[in-house]
């Protein structure tokens, strides 16, 4: 066990492990792709936080904005789903990713501009996929909306930015492979399975009748669950036990999670298609799986939530603040999910708002917050500089987590409410809606936090990386490194 | 675990254990990813037909104009939910009804009615002069001149306003308040997205659906009670 811990935080005392470089010397080598894919990323969460707060607006004022075909509900919906994953969350975990790979392979990122090149193609094809969108070339599936000429440069970007995260790996200097590790090589490796996948099924050679909509469940699900869910869990690996300075409770459980969620987290996204025209197994099977998933979420909640239950020095940094929330949000969406994946809750939340507000739970309050969280870890870091602006974090934190509480509990609630009256066919379409407004001009009031809070984050970053100089003071509480680990002393 | 290799080939197994099962197993499937429409032996007649000509150019503008976001196009079994009392189909929908479909739109949120059925579902009586077709024009012209307090956003841009000459158009809009000589006449854009309304119905049964209908729903809730009735 102690081996395992020791490269996570205590290999700069160990000359052995490091080969001499230390944590700044990796941390430098990551600069350019990194704040390249931090600045691209910040770019597209406001786009999308601009398009998301848009479509919510149309659901109760249909007709705002709504005299062109561009800006028609359908496909800004459309343009805000394609922007938020492949725009924000997928430049976003590429930044988190590959910063990660480096420190944990104690391994410098070489050729970083290479990545730039890389990650410039891949904003290219969000660009004119975002664009093809609003005019009118959405594929029509959920998570898949991206032209079919906007895919490949986005694979073809993609193949550059992951070999380069497994060639980190591969020459790596440390003997042991952690946690954090397992999950970011899968990642990387899913990615591009899924997608490759997913394009050549729906949109080169389509498959026949309702086995597209199995295809387009199996990646709209796989694609939180096995790309954007896995980044996020290896940070938090990572983060708790430097923050904590303590090593990951019950870590000897790990790896069975880890195996026990590579196994069923692929199968769970069909299972809302109950009661749909597809083999009825095949939900049956989803269904299973979400319920069998329960227990590696049970092992990973009781590594993350033990090891962040002592109290440590570090507790009031800005980085566990937001994973903290993040690793709640963990627990509680897939418990809730596969809760509502029974047969009684489907009839009424198949096709409502609750289904929504499960999304935003996960590609938010689960990765976003955490990617946060990260972020402001490491920009400093990899910069060599020091955040300028302290309130400024708390105005992004308080309004990220005020506005997605705030868009998932009003979702939910509308959805519930619109579930149950639709089974009820003496109410008409109108009434319903009707019932749901008030809801969803709450949800429109959680974007407006959550755009203010986006900007706030822009801002900080913005201040961060054109600032010049780091002050001493600063420097020695922000860029030293956290608590060493008490090595072997929490392994039970 | 210490090597990556395992990690990389285990995560590889575990991922294409889900899609054999789940995808390729159901793309082969003589009986699911396989099937051809059912053809009726009395007459010959296949269902369901195939989404062809001006219908299959309305589909691709109902998956351009993103209709699926708020629609879906599923009936669920009748006793599972409302979507047979909503009158949005008489039985659930099963494969074969979307074998001859592109582009599946299956849809997951239901902010409008589902649409699987529509183009057999009646126009509502205050309107019965009009025809089906030109229904649905105003209603996607102007949503809420039909349905009052319709969230629908208004597609008016697959409209265009053009002069009236000798007489109106048969296929203008038969609207009130239009400036005088002019006349609102759906694009070809509308048309087709209309057709391929019209080409969603499920007035046809297959065999495989047959206890899937609200006939056979009846006649089994009749059943239960009957032999509670002898016990």
């Amino acid at each position: 066990m102690t081996t395992v811990h020791s490269n996570v935080s205590t290999r700069r005392s160990s000359p052995y492990s490091t080969g001499g470089l230390s944590e700044a010397d990796i941390d430098q080598s990551t600069r350019g792709p990194v704040v390249f894919f931090v600045g691209t990323a910040i770019f597209w969460l406001i786009i999308s936080t601009l398009l998301g707060l848009l479509a919510s607006v149309k659901l109760f004022w249909p007709d705002f904005l709504g005299q062109t075909a561009f800006l028609t509900y359908g496909r800004v919906q459309a343009a805000f789903t394609t922007t938020f994953l492949y725009g924000w969350a997928s430049s976003a975990a590429f930044a988190v990713g590959l910063w990660l790979m480096a420190r944990l392979a104690q391994n410098r990122l070489v050729y970083g501009t290479f990545l730039k090149v890389a990650g410039a193609f891949w904003n290219l094809g969000v660009a004119i996929s975002f664009l093809g969108i609003l005019a009118g070339k959405s594929t029509g599936y959920t998570a898949l909306e991206l032209p079919g000429f906007g895919a490949p440069v986005l694979f073809i970007s993609y193949a550059l930015i992951g070999s380069w995260a497994v060639v980190t790996f591969h020459g790596r200097r440390s003997r042991t492979v952690y946690a954090s590790q397992w999950f970011l090589l899968g990642a990387f490796f899913w990615f591009p399975w899924i997608f490759s996948v997913a394009q050549g099924m729906l949109i080169w050679a389509p498959v026949r009748g309702t086995v597209q909509s199995i295809v387009a469940a199996w990646y709209g699900s796989n694609f939180f669950v096995l790309w954007l869910a896995p980044i996020a869990l290896a940070a938090i690996y990572y983060f708790l036990p430097k923050v904590f300075g303590r090593p990951i409770r019950y870590y000897y459980l790990t790896s069975i999670a880890f195996w026990c969620y590579a196994l069923l987290a692929p199968w769970i996204g069909v299972s809302h298609l109950t009661s749909g025209p597809v083999p009825a197994w095949v939900s049956t099977a989803g269904i299973v799986a979400l319920a069998m998933l329960l227990i590696p979420v049970a092992i990973i909640s009781i590594n993350i939530h033990g090891t962040s239950s002592a109290r440590g020095e570090n507790q009031g940094t800005t980085t566990l603040a937001f994973i903290r929330v993040a690793s709640i949000v963990f627990t509680v969406l897939f418990v809730v999910a596969s809760m509502l994946s029974f047969r009684n809750f489907q009839e009424v939340i198949q096709f409502t708002y609750v289904n929504s507000a499960l999304w935003m739970l996960g590609v938010y309050a689960f990765f976003s917050m955490t990617v946060f969280g990260a972020a402001y870890f490491f920009l400093p870091r990899v910069l060599n500089r020091e955040w300028r602006y302290p309130s400024r974090i708390g105005i992004h934190f308080w309004c990220s987590l005020v506005g997605i509480l705030a868009i998932v509990i009003a979702l939910g609630i509308a959805g519930w409410t619109q579930g149950v009256k639709i089974n009820n066919p003496e109410i008409s379409f109108v009434e319903i809606t009707r019932a749901t407004f008030p809801w969803l001009a709450m949800v429109s009031l959680g974007w407006v936090l959550l755009l203010i809070g986006h900007l706030a984050f822009a801002w900080n970053v913005a201040t961060l990386a054109l600032s010049r100089s780091v002050s001493p003071e600063s420097e020695r509480i922000l860029l030293s490194n956290p608590p060493e680990m008490k090595v072997g002393a929490q392994t039970t | 675990m210490k090597n990556g290799l395992i990690i990389v080939t285990g995560a590889f197994l575990t991922l294409l254990f889900s899609w054999a099962v789940l995808i390729l197993l159901n793309a082969d499937h003589p009986s699911y990813g396989r099937l051809n429409p059912f053809e009726d032996e009395m007459t010959g007649q296949l269902n369901p037909m195939p989404t062809t000509g001006l219908a299959e150019r309305g589909l691709q503008v109902y998956v351009e104009m993103g209709c699926v976001a708020c629609h879906t196009q599923q009936v669920r079994r009748p006793g599972f939910g409302a979507d047979s009392e909503r009158g949005w189909g008489h039985r659930q929908t099963v494969a074969r009804d979307y074998v001859g479909m592109e582009k599946v739109q299956l849809g997951n949120l239901r902010v409008g009615p589902d649409l699987r059925n529509i183009g057999d579902r009646a126009i509502p009586e205050a309107w019965s002069s009009l025809e089906w077709e030109q229904y649905r024009h105003l209603h996607l012209y102007a949503p809420r001149s039909v349905v009052e307090g319709s969230i629908m956003p208004s597609f008016s841009f697959l409209y265009k306003k053009q002069e009236v000459k000798s007489q109106p158009s048969s296929n203008a809009l038969p609207l009130n308040g239009v400036e005088e000589g002019y006349e609102i006449v759906p694009t070809p854009r509308a048309e087709a997205l209309v057709s391929y309304l019209r080409s969603l119905r499920l007035e046809y049964d297959l065999p495989e659906a047959e206890h899937l209908t609200v006939e056979a729903r009846e006649k089994l809730i009749e059943a239960k009670e009957e032999q509670n009735e002898q016990e």
